[in-house]
């Protein structure tokens, strides 16, 4: 299977950057849940700088690995294994079928976590802690699916 | 808004997935969750809800 020039660079672009994401994103999460991030540690963040820092890096880098994968990646590789341009919801669903991600409802919902974990704005410290606790589960997932797009598109030959 | 009379353990997964399935019957549309609860802070914007809000 072959692509134009101009798509092959891109999902090659695409590819260096996701994986860069997903090596961030781990170290961040290993750094923030060394040990189950808590409901204390939650009410603890305005007066621990350092604590704050390491929560906004996680939900940055969380959110990013998402948006890189989910809104360019995703689209970019359905389009070169042959598949008509859809709304996000539909290339979830493709993803879904293609094995590509576990679940398209799991994925909307990770999406949906993002704006529960930013701690400026979450008044609920029992919210932001909970928030915080599933983003850091669906880690893997979101990993495991970055890691199967460039599989995927590696093992058809788009990309080097 | 969900309003539960029980205290609910994963507030924000559980709100995230209730989102997730409403935008889906809504063909992906951008839905917000909020939820009510004992063990939750009641704060200014569930009053609005409360006052201004529609029962489905």
């Amino acid at each position: 299977m072959t692509v134009e020039p101009k798509i092959a660079l891109r999902l090659q672009f695409l590819a260096r950057v996701v994986s860069k994401e997903c090596r961030h994103l781990a170290t961040t999460d290993r750094r923030l849940f060394g040990g189950l991030f808590t409901l204390a540690q939650a009410e603890q963040l305005e007066a621990d700088a350092d604590l704050a820092e390491r929560v906004e890096a996680f939900v940055g880098r969380f959110g990013r690995l998402q948006d890189t994968v989910g809104d360019k990646l995703l689209p970019l590789v359905l389009s070169a294994l042959g598949e008509k341009a859809s709304a996000a919801i539909d290339n979830l669903d493709r993803a879904e079928r293609l094995g590509l991600i576990n679940s398209a409802d799991e994925w909307m919902t990770m999406r949906n976590l993002r704006n529960q974990m930013i701690h400026e704005y979450v008044e609920d410290p029992v919210v932001l802690t909970d928030a915080l606790q599933s983003g850091h589960a669906f880690v893997p997932a979101l990993i495991d699916a970055a890691e199967k797009m460039i599989a995927e598109i590696e093992s058809r030959g788009l990309i080097q | 808004m969900l309003e539960l009379t029980e205290p609910v353990d994963n507030p924000a997964l559980l709100a995230a997935r209730m989102a997730a399935q409403v935008s889906r019957t809504m063909s992906g549309r951008r839905v917000d969750v909020l939820l009510s609860a004992p063990n939750l802070m009641r704060l200014p914007i569930h009053d609005i809800a409360f006052k201004e809000g529609t029962l489905l």
